[in-house]
């Protein structure tokens, strides 16, 4: 929509969040109402993080983990410094370790990637990372410390979630379960574990090799334009990404592009993506078009052609928000998450109506089963005569 | 804190449409985009037809249902009784058009109806609709409060003038056109209306006259089973051409 990008509340910056070492991007933000996205303020582990009049503020319990910025679908938020999922140069037999920050750099495997939690990975950096290193399998270490510190779960390593999800993800995709990532348990003594998460500073590598082999993944990671579907994957069953001037589903791109590449190095394997869905029942549906307009990212969009009209989805766009089926009058959207959808199925017309013309003001419209156009219809119900003739009115100024 | 309120005496209304035209010129709006409208009715059968007709504003309802659908909270209910849009939060969905049971909110489609093409004709360089060449003074451009001329892809509506009533001094009962001290805060319609049909005052104040007409003469408004209690009042007398059905009355006693 033009207007996103000529309000000027809506221009697009990155700015600090003080207090933290986050940033945010307003404009890749998902609407800022009530009912509104909110994945980061509910991943928050120290209740830190809230919205008020739409722009995020954090309060002094903000233990800099980072896992609001892996909660988000967008990029909206993001941490400073915080790694690329590039693969480090492996010797054969070897793994890929990513390793808390808290814990002391010595003890961190040669060339483990550090960051400040293992919950603020998302699932489309874990598979990015997967992709990028081949059929070695990415540990996560889990040190024993989540359930004393203020950024981890009580009771279980805070990666968990994100694991298995991507351990699905990798097993649809033709992974066998040996080569995928896994949390595995190397318990260091709670003593060793400071306070905080070490300020977000670039993370500078000791060894010569990890040096290097940054270097080389970082080049590698340019060149093959990591966020770019239709780049050089290779195959392209994915329609083109169009998102003019809407918010980039920065974490479905990765995930996509990270699940179609280990795919096609394992043949065989069916054909299918684990894409959200959309479907609208045609009878309820009267092509207001309020999903396409409400929709961020711009997966579901009206189409015109031909006399008959309607809405098509795009499940690669799609961020899963939800605020197509709460905002439907006709409650005709349903969603469903994480179907199985084949790459023909990714951009398909879910509806289609005729157009018709209003006999009163000769107006196009679609959708709707009378003869006359919704706004003419609601004028001449000002007129409509009603049974009820002897109601309370008039005099009632309270 | 005030609870602005119209009351239009349908007795009075010729249908001259002077008020359409006031509100045209005062908001900008474009050609059929009319926020002030009056719909001509026709009704009964040959030999006894007749014509009717209704002044429709914007009822700025107290429980108002396109404030309750609005995905962004663009529209809202100011505190002195308006319900206003923001045009900076406004998407352009235009849910609240279909949850409006009285068709007072607007859209400007990319397809015009009359010719030419106004937009066209005068085009805006600062991403508005249009440029008219007789848009009000541009200090009064309030897109917080949807006054002035709206951004491309965006519901407008009536604001009860809002850049005239909110400058009233707190505590008024009445905006009285013929009042010189209110003559300057009344909605434009009141002001031109010619059979002087239209009051304007606050229903929350016990000394305003438009709570007394709304009490003597049995204030009607319209549509009221769908709950949402405009503040726009129709007396709807003996002679008055409003039809006998179109909004619940009170019986005569």
């Amino acid at each position: 929509m033009d207007q996103l990008s000529q309000s000027p509340s809506k221009a697009v910056s990155r700015q600090e969040i003080a207090g933290s070492s986050l940033l945010w991007n307003n404009a890749a933000c998902l609407p800022l109402s009530a009912q509104g996205c909110r994945q980061c303020a509910d991943a928050c582990p120290a209740d830190a993080l809230h919205f008020r009049t739409g722009i995020p503020s954090v309060t002094p319990q903000c233990t800099e983990c980072a896992r609001c910025a892996a909660a988000c679908p967008t990029d909206a938020l993001t941490r400073k410094h915080f790694p690329a999922p590039a693969a480090p140069v492996l010797r054969a037999g070897d793994s890929a370790y990513i390793d808390c920050s808290k814990v002391p750099r010595t003890r961190s495997p040669e060339g483990a990637i550090r960051v400040p939690c293992l919950g603020a990975i998302s699932t489309g950096w874990l598979l990015t990372l997967q992709d990028q290193i081949g059929d070695t399998p990415v540990i996560l270490l889990n040190r024993g410390w989540c359930a004393s510190c203020p950024s981890g779960d009580a009771s279980t390593c805070s990666a968990n979630a994100v694991v298995a999800d991507a351990g699905r993800m990798l097993a649809d995709a033709g992974l066998p379960a040996q080569l995928q990532a896994r949390i595995e348990l190397h318990p260091l003594p709670l003593a060793q574990m400071p306070e905080a998460i070490p300020a977000a500073v670039e993370e500078t590598m000791i060894s010569r090799r990890g040096f290097f082999s940054r270097g080389f993944s970082e080049a590698a990671g340019l060149a093959s334009g990591a966020l770019s579907v239709n780049g050089s994957t290779g195959h392209a069953p994915l329609p083109p990404l169009v998102a003019l001037g809407r918010v980039i589903p920065a974490e479905q791109i990765r995930r996509m592009t990270a699940l179609l590449n280990i795919r096609s190095r394992h043949p065989g394997t069916p054909a299918t993506l684990p894409l959200p869905a959309v479907s609208i029942d045609s009878d309820q549906c009267e092509n207001h078009g309020i999903c396409s307009a409400v929709c961020p990212t711009g997966a579901l969009a009206k189409y015109d052609d031909n006399g008959t009209a309607g809405i098509r989805f795009n499940a690669l766009l799609c961020v899963s928000c939800r605020q197509c089926e709460r905002d439907c009058p006709q409650q005709a959207v349903r969603f469903t998450t994480l179907r199985g959808t084949t790459p023909q199925d990714i951009d398909r017309e879910l509806t289609r109506h005729p157009v018709k013309v209003c006999v009163k003001c000769e107006d196009e419209f679609s959708g709707d089963p009378g003869e006359t156009c919704p706004v003419c219809r609601k004028t001449q119900a000002l007129f409509v005569r009603r049974d009820v003739t002897n109601e309370p009115s008039g005099n009632a100024v309270a | 804190m005030a609870r602005w309120g119209m009351v239009i005496d349908l007795e009075k209304c010729t249908g001259c449409q002077a008020c359409t035209t006031a509100c045209s010129m005062e908001n900008s709006r474009l050609p059929g985009e009319n926020w002030q409208d009056v719909l001509f009715y026709n009704e009964g059968e040959y030999p006894s037809g007749k014509l009717t007709w209704l002044p429709r504003p914007c009822m700025h309802c107290e429980n108002a249902s396109c404030v309750d659908v609005c995905p962004t909270k663009a529209t809202y209910k100011d505190k002195d009784g308006f319900v206003l849009i923001n045009w900076d939060l406004c998407i352009g969905c235009k849910y609240c058009m279909i949850a409006c049971p009285y068709g007072v909110r607007f859209y400007a489609e990319e397809k015009q109806k009359t010719l030419p093409d106004v937009r066209e004709v005068w085009p805006s360089k600062d991403g508005k609709v249009w440029d008219p060449p007789w848009a009000m003074p541009s200090h009064l451009n309030d897109p917080k409060h949807g006054v002035g001329i709206q951004p491309k892809n965006v519901v407008s509506k009536c604001t009860f003038c809002y850049h005239r009533v909110s400058k009233a001094p707190q505590g008024t009962p009445d905006l009285d056109p013929n009042d010189p001290k209110t003559r300057d805060f009344t909605p434009a319609c009141v002001v031109t209306c010619a059979p002087t049909a239209r009051y304007f005052g606050d229903l929350d104040n016990p000394k305003s006259y438009v709570r007394k007409l709304i009490a003597e003469k049995r204030g009607v408004r319209l549509q009221d089973h769908t709950g949402n209690r405009p503040q726009v009042y129709y007396l709807a007398g003996e002679a008055a051409s409003i039809p006998e059905t179109r909004s619940t009355r009170t019986k005569k006693v």
